[in-house]
């Protein structure tokens, strides 16, 4: 029972970053503007929500400073694709060199270090007989896992039933369509852009809390990640976000295999050591999207504006 | 919008980062003058500081040259990176095979072979991709690069470990290329190798294919007017295949300044982020091979710049830059990039 507690707590927890920046990138996608920049709202958000807990020690405000911080940086990709009409993929790279580096930069001025902040002033939760019992009330208790159902409801009812969302199907889908409608395509795809990077940096905002910390490239690639949920979710919010939640209890698997060998099944051990089956269960994502893809696997369509 | 409110808000953004950048390196409690003249002094102000800054563009010479072969077949090719790792490992997998008296003209040419071919069938499979099942070359080479990255550190840490050591053995002595160094004692010390020249030698090479060979002619006919060249016979299956075999042979080939020209072993994280910046190589190089080796030296100055000043302000303030390079670079070149993928 600890055990499973413990492993539902991890499953949360690495599902939580993905879940939220496959919703961010949704939201940017459906829009027409390819946005491989999800890694860097993840950084992002999780410096900024460092800076705010340190500073005034509330998950709460540490919350809303990542996904201020990830609305700039969705600020700054848009203002680059969307007004300057900048190649969105090579924007994307470099918003996403921007966060990496950008952070390191403001770690060393504001913290002098040149890989992780001091530890944040939150309260940790009373001890617990329980182990499992205390790991999983710890992330129950983490904003961004209150806040996520929210934005989950409101991206899968603003894109289905809005106005708002209506008009960013029609920019992803028909651009030239929906100017002639009378939408205005590029402010469209900017707020779009904009509200994907702050739902995505409440991820980050996870990840900071989880760790207690910020260190230097947190992210970690989960951006990318992110990106094969939303690809293996079809663009659709709710689809996406349990694409993640399977990702991470995949992430979750491998942490824990990674602390006991013992985990891995004899029949699979008979073929592959304990390493190389962590390896195998890190690399099913990638290759699951490369099917979905392919078109093996259902069938995965991007909007048509997109790249 | 009219190009000069395009240029003025080019300039606008490019002048808004610059303020930033100086501002960070004024509340670090440094001159900003002064910290841009070290990290001049620093890249080009001597011999030592030349070659290091020539070793840095040397990768990047080989990915902006991969990047910009894919874009003439219209393909976006963001996987250099994960070609180059495959690159590295190839390299330091089939030199260290090699018998360790292996003569030069033998050991290097397989070598650098190793790493061709594995970067190529990594793009190559993006290629088959996408002429196969019309799979994005974006989305395929991005999973693809991340199935690299898991590989690797697998391999590194398990099958290729050799004892407490994290990188592969070292590779035959017959399989190293020459050093800068050893020729001219001005460059002593510096990582500056051949690989260098066959880089942009490989971007040459690799423009006179597009100009002048049949193959070469087809991927470019692919990229300007994909119907017509269908139309006309042209196999576009087979010139997108070719254009990303090709381009993900140079991107691997960026792993023998690591591996052949360095280190000597291979490792994990040599090469990282290299195909990333070759994308803003390509870009900023206009995929003419003059243009791809000046703008991989910027790059690479900007990085031992980098290096320079380190001391006095993060190193990541000019990798800051570079992200604002490439933006602009983006932004300006968006008309003409759209121009040469059309004409």
């Amino acid at each position: 029972m600890n055990g499973v507690m413990v492993f539902l707590a991890q499953v949360l927890s690495a599902s939580l970053p993905l879940g939220l920046a496959a919703v961010g990138g949704v939201l940017s996608e459906r829009s027409g503007v390819a946005t491989i920049s999800l890694e860097a709202y993840l950084l992002g958000g999780a410096f900024g929500a460092a800076v705010a807990a340190l500073a005034t020690g509330s998950a709460v405000l540490a919350s809303l400073a990542a996904m201020a911080t990830g609305a700039a940086l969705g600020a700054v990709f848009a203002f680059s694709t969307v007004r300057l009409r900048a190649h969105a993929i090579v924007a994307g790279v470099a918003v996403n060199l921007l966060a990496a580096a950008g952070t390191r930069v403001a770690l060393k001025v504001l913290y002098d270090s040149a890989s992780n902040s001091p530890s944040l002033p939150l309260a940790r939760s009373a001890a617990s007989a329980s182990v499992g019992w205390s790991a999983l009330r710890e992330m129950l208790s983490s904003p961004p896992l209150w806040i996520a159902p929210l934005l989950v409801a409101g991206a899968h009812l603003a894109l289905s039933k809005s106005v708002f969302g209506l008009r960013v199907t029609a920019c992803g889908e028909h651009p030239a369509a929906a100017r002639s409608l009378g939408v205005p395509v590029d402010r469209v795809r900017a707020q779009a852009l904009v509200l994907g990077g702050a739902v995505a940096a409440l991820g980050g905002a996870q990840l900071t809390l989880h760790q207690r910390e910020f260190v230097a490239y947190m992210s970690g690639g989960r951006g990318f990640l992110a990106l094969a949920a939303v690809i293996l979710g079809r663009w659709q919010p709710v689809r996406a976000v349990a694409w993640a939640a399977a990702i991470g209890a995949l992430s979750a698997l491998e942490s824990t295999l990674a602390g006991d060998d013992t985990v891995v099944p004899a029949a699979v051990q008979a073929v592959l050591s304990p390493a190389a089956f962590r390896a195998v269960v890190q690399a099913m994502p990638y290759g699951l999207t490369l099917l979905a893809v392919m078109g093996r696997f259902g069938r995965s369509r991007p909007p048509a504006a997109l790249g | 919008m009219k190009p000069r409110t395009r240029a003025l808000e080019v300039v606008l953004a490019a002048s808004a980062v610059l303020l930033t950048l100086n501002l960070v390196v004024w509340l670090a409690g440094e001159s900003p003058r002064r910290v841009l003249a070290l990290a001049i002094t620093g890249s080009v102000g001597s011999a030592y500081g030349i070659a290091q800054t020539l070793a840095k563009a040397t990768p990047l010479v080989w990915t902006g040259a991969a990047v910009a072969f894919a874009l003439r077949a219209r393909l976006f090719n963001i996987g250099a990176e994960g070609q180059c790792m495959v690159g590295v490992l190839a390299a330091g997998v089939v030199g260290a095979w090699l018998p360790a008296g292996a003569p030069w003209a033998l050991a290097a040419p397989v070598a650098l072979a190793a790493a061709a071919l594995a970067g190529g069938a990594l793009g190559g499979l993006a290629g088959w991709l996408r002429a196969r099942f019309g799979t994005h070359e974006v989305i395929s080479t991005l999973m693809l690069n991340g199935l690299v990255a898991v590989a690797t550190t697998w391999l590194y840490s398990g099958p290729l470990r050799v004892g407490a050591q994290v990188h592969t053995r070292p590779v035959a002595a017959g399989a190293l290329l020459p050093q800068a160094g050893d020729a001219v004692a001005a460059f002593r010390g510096s990582a500056l190798n051949a690989s260098l020249p066959l880089a942009v030698a490989a971007a040459f090479a690799a423009h006179w294919y597009l100009s002048n060979a049949r193959g070469g002619v087809a991927i470019r006919a692919l990229g300007s007017a994909p119907r017509a060249a269908e139309a006309l016979g042209v196999d576009t299956r087979g010139a997108t295949i070719r254009a990303m075999a090709v381009s993900g042979a140079l991107a691997g080939l960026a792993g023998s300044h690591y591996v052949l020209g360095v280190k000597g072993y291979a490792e994990q994280g040599l090469g990282a982020g290299v195909g990333f910046t070759g994308i803003a190589v390509a870009l900023l190089g206009a995929g003419t091979p003059w243009g791809i080796a000046l703008a991989a030296l910027l790059f690479g100055a900007m990085a031992q710049g980098g290096l320079a000043v380190n001391a006095l302000v993060p190193s990541d303030a000019l990798t800051v830059a570079q992200a604002a390079v490439i933006l602009a670079v983006a932004a300006l070149g968006a008309s003409s990039l759209a121009t040469r993928e059309a004409a």
